[in-house]
């Protein structure tokens, strides 16, 4: 009845018991907190089943900073181990512990930090910034926002029930295989991203419906914010390279559990083939992360220089060359895998492409600083970290295009160092620079500016620590994922150097966290809803805007709509009509919790239990498409009311 | 996706590990009769949707159900098929070509089983009222769901199993 | 959603049409025996049910239905020409052989 489910299951070590008690601590801690202020129905009614794309954003977004506060603690014991097991001494874990934790560092950040936070600001933005109520498809919205947290809950889990997958965050086979990986660890890795992958495959259909249909009168496309257009980019590419990973992830499970022979060494399998197809998806992947991240960039840099956006034409076209080109590139990741010259020449000459677009668009940023009126807040102090660190992110990326290179540092820290540059620096600090810039839109208080200044120079004086290090290291030899060397190496001083980067990043992060606390003390309150002088539409309305998030549908007839309706105030009061919403549903929950349950099931083949939660989430589709009180109207009193 | 499988199944397809190939397991006149029930599949669906669109209510319910009959028509096929093979020891865990075979008519098979649930969640209110503007919506996207599975098939009749054959 | 509108959704023919040359296409391929035949007999019957099942291409402008179909067969093909051009090249070089065979598929490349 339980699978291959035992009370072994249970059992860790010291340090794994550690951290699942304190997590299980939290949880019961915000249970009980919950409990004791009778907060249940309000938690349900207003957040858990709300089908509001800005509190579903904020809902991703809090469940990000859950995922970073543990991928951040992940990283701090990988650096702690580096630092420890030199020699004779091996450490405070065991090297396969130390493999769960570098994979589970990896899934974590790239799939519930990078996404979450992605999607969360698209989620918040996206529709405000293009005058429309909602998505197109609010309760769907729902339904991804649970998937991605049910996916998240895997990993979690897997610290208190059985292991957590070994093999690294792309988990090759034949090693994530049955044969050499026969626990439950794969499958778990197996299951949180393919659950999570369809909350996103979902989000990418949605955001994609609603960019293309429910933009308002006179916003064309090329009136569109950036950030829109980078949105629509990045939606895209989640259409056409998600499913490539949810087929490759569906063939190593069946290879796992039902013996298929696709990537195993034996019986005319072939595992190269599983590295092949999930870089084709890898690829279009951290483009996907980092594309809404340079809308964010585009937003911010016009609005703090006081300037246009230089060059809007050239920033589409660059956004729509990377989109297709990032399809492309793919083998640039396993160049050492054995393909020969001709391929791997291609590939890196179309790696080698890419970083052209990508360098259009930072000129371009660069160019509206210039002759602009340049205001260091912190938002603009994040762009400037981005230019310095994913500069230099992107540069050692177009050296790494170059095969005869890559063959030198493939795998080693020198790549480890280049992707934590680009996705730190990019992506990272873009939620940054959108989290301190829209933070007074969506709670209506401005975030204490010493502290976010004091937080970015913490995180980019520790980013510089922790990784410029790395870099050497590469060239010196270290592989990714060490957990144990020799001092003979001379790897030690640099990992220390690394170490004490990684303390002054978790000061940083910490200071963010002080930063939300001391700012709701402080409680300024943004009451003009335009706090920055913004120049798109999210800063026509209130701070936090209405449920309905406009009373009126504005009109718009140019780039940047706010700042022209700012030069010339419209006067005219247009009348009020009732508006037309979509009902909070519990479908997303349901769905969420059985697809955990599935998935739970199936990774300790509870076959009879995977079958009934299967059964169970269909029968909730069935019964959501039987609903019928699926909207609701607000009458024009409310919004009277609202003004 | 189908693009993913069928990038595995043109690598792996020669990986038979000493077994049967395509051109030993299948049989071709019987993949075409499954290609035609298919296709009247597709073509009933659009039947059907064309009375959704007039509302002609018994109509369209006729012709999704015979969709969905002939659905259920190609499912047993392939079970038969596969079956058979399985009892004779060529399934998926003897090969990589079986496996990636197996993974692409399975994928498939999978979305026709969903087309024909589907056929009935939405067919099941109209026997108690008239078509709203929904039902012609989701009909819609329901023809076109069969339209593409049928599209796919054709890529897998002819690539999997004519191509594999010769 | 879907221009409902559209003549070509309620009328009978396309669909009628459609399912004629997909019937002569299918039994085409059946009795081709050339694997270039097979395939662009194949490619021929995809387009004709996505003009005349689908209606692909026959929408009003902007022409996002076509323009996304495009932009799939674009990736469809990288992703399995690109596999199957990678895989080729990884097997060839990858695959312990003995000299003679070796020697053998040399030319190949």
């Amino acid at each position: 009845m339980f699978g291959r489910l035992t009370l072994e299951a249970f059992q860790h070590d010291w340090i794994e018991y550690a951290a699942g008690l304190s997590m299980v601590f939290g949880a019961l801690a915000t249970v009980i907190l919950l409990t004791y202020f009778r907060l249940w129905k309000w938690l349900w009614k207003e957040w858990l089943t709300t089908v509001d794309h800005k509190k579903i954003g904020i809902m991703y977004i809090i469940v990000s900073f859950i995922m970073l506060f543990k991928g951040i603690f992940d990283a701090v014991m990988m650096r702690l181990q580096q630092v420890w097991s030199v020699g004779d001494s091996m450490g405070y874990i065991t090297a396969s512990h130390f493999q769960q934790v570098a994979t589970a560092h990896g899934v974590t950040m790239i799939f519930f930090v990078g996404m979450g936070l992605m999607f969360g600001i698209i989620n918040m933005i996206l529709p405000l910034q293009i005058g429309a109520r909602d998505v197109a498809f609010p309760a769907l919205n729902s339904i991804s926002f649970w998937l991605f947290t049910s996916g998240a809950m895997f990993i979690l889990v897997s610290l208190i029930v059985g292991e957590f997958a070994g093999t690294g965050w792309t988990s090759y086979p034949p090693l994530s295989g049955l044969k050499y990986s026969p626990g439950v660890g794969v499958d778990y890795w197996l299951w949180t991203i393919q659950i999570s992958g369809v909350g996103s495959l979902l989000s990418g259909i949605n955001f994609f419906v609603t960019i293309l249909k429910m933009r308002c009168p006179g916003m064309k496309l090329m009136r569109m914010p950036i950030f829109v257009w980078a949105s629509f980019a990045t939606m895209i590419m989640v259409m056409f390279a998600f499913p490539i990973l949810t087929a490759t992830l569906n063939m190593l499970t069946t290879d796992r559990l039902i013996d298929t022979k696709l990537f195993t060494t034996e019986a005319g399998g072939n595992p190269m083939m599983y590295i092949n197809l999930i870089w084709a998806w890898g690829h279009p992947e951290v483009y996907i992360l980092i594309l809404p991240a340079f809308g964010i960039f585009s937003e911010v840099v016009a609005v703090f220089s006081e300037k246009r956006l230089f060059g809007y034409k050239t920033m589409v076209y660059a956004i729509f060359v990377i989109t297709f080109l990032s399809f492309i590139v793919w083998l640039h990741h396993f160049f050492t895998m054995g393909s020969g010259a001709s391929v791997n020449a291609f590939f890196g000459i179309m790696t080698m492409i890419i970083a052209v677009p990508t360098g259009v668009k930072v000129f371009n940023w660069l160019f509206t600083m210039f002759q602009g009126r340049v205001r260091l807040d912190t938002p603009m102090l994040w762009f400037l970290g981005f230019a310095i660190v994913f500069v230099l992110g992107g540069m050692t990326g177009v050296m790494m295009s170059i095969p005869a290179v890559d063959f030198q540092v493939h795998n080693t820290l020198f790549l480890v160092a280049h992707f934590h540059s680009v996705i730190i620096g990019g992506v990272v600090f873009g939620f940054f620079a959108g989290y301190s810039y829209w933070f007074p839109k969506f709670t209506g208080i401005m975030l204490n500016e010493r502290i976010g200044k004091w937080a970015f120079g913490f995180w980019l004086s520790g980013f510089l620590l922790a990784f410029m290090p790395l870099y050497l290291l590469g060239f010196m030899g270290a592989t990714r994922r060490l957990d144990h060397y020799e001092p003979q190496t001379g790897f030690f001083p640099l990992f220390a150097v690394a170490g004490v980067g990684a303390i002054l990043i978790c000061i940083g992060f910490g200071l963010q966290i002080l930063q939300i606390l001391v700012s709701i003390k402080e409680n300024k309150k943004d009451l003009s809803g335009d706090p920055w002088n913004g120049r798109t539409l999210e800063w026509s309305t209130s701070s936090p805007p209405p449920h309905y998030n406009f009373a009126h549908i504005p009109e718009v007839h140019s780039i940047d709509p706010f700042w022209e309706m700012k030069k010339e105030p419209e006067m005219k009061k247009k009348p009020l009509h009732e508006i037309h919403m979509p009902s909070n549903t519990g479908v997303g929950v349901y769905l969420g919790a059985l697809s955990f349950i599935f998935g739970f099931a199936m990774i300790w083949h509870m076959f009879w239990l995977a079958i009934l939660s299967a059964i169970i989430m269909v029968g909730c589709l069935i019964a959501r498409l039987y609903e019928k009180n699926t909207e609701y109207y607000i009458s024009v009193e409310e919004i009277k009311r609202d003004a | 996706m189908f693009a993913a499988f069928f990038a595995a199944y043109a690598v792996l397809k020669d990986g038979v590990n000493s077994g049967p190939s395509g051109k030993d397991l299948f049989n071709l006149p019987y993949a075409l009769i499954e290609t035609f029930v298919l296709l009247f599949a597709a073509l009933t669906s659009g039947i059907g949707s064309i009375f959704v669109h007039r509302r002609k209510r018994k109509r369209a319910i006729t012709f999704f159900l015979i969709t969905a009959l002939l659905g259920l028509g190609f499912l047993s096929m392939e079970w038969i098929e596969l079956s058979d093979w399985i009892q004779r020891g060529y399934s998926w865990k003897f090969s990589a070509f079986l496996s990636t075979f197996f993974t692409i008519i399975g994928t498939h098979a999978f979305h026709v089983f969903f087309a024909i649930l589907w056929v009935f969640v939405f067919l099941i209110p109209l026997f108690f009222r008239q078509i709203t503007d929904t039902d012609i919506r989701r009909l819609s996207c329901l023809r076109m769901f069969w339209q593409f599975i049928f599209i796919v098939w054709v890529c897998i009749f002819n690539i999997v199993y004519l191509i594999g054959a010769l | 959603m879907i221009d409902v509108s559209h003549k070509w959704n309620s009328s009978f023919k396309p669909l009628i049409l459609g399912f004629i040359a997909a019937v002569i296409l299918t039994i085409f391929s059946y009795l081709a025996s050339s694997m270039l035949l097979i395939a662009t007999l194949a490619v021929i019957e995809c387009v004709v049910l996505l003009v005349t099942f689908l209606g692909l291409g026959l929408e009003a402008k902007p022409r996002w239905n076509l323009l996304a179909f495009f932009f799939m067969l674009a990736v469809t093909i990288i992703l399995i020409g690109g596999s199957v051009w990678i895989m080729n090249h990884l097997n060839y070089n990858m695959m312990p052989m003995d000299m003679q065979m070796h020697k053998q598929m040399k030319g190949s490349l």
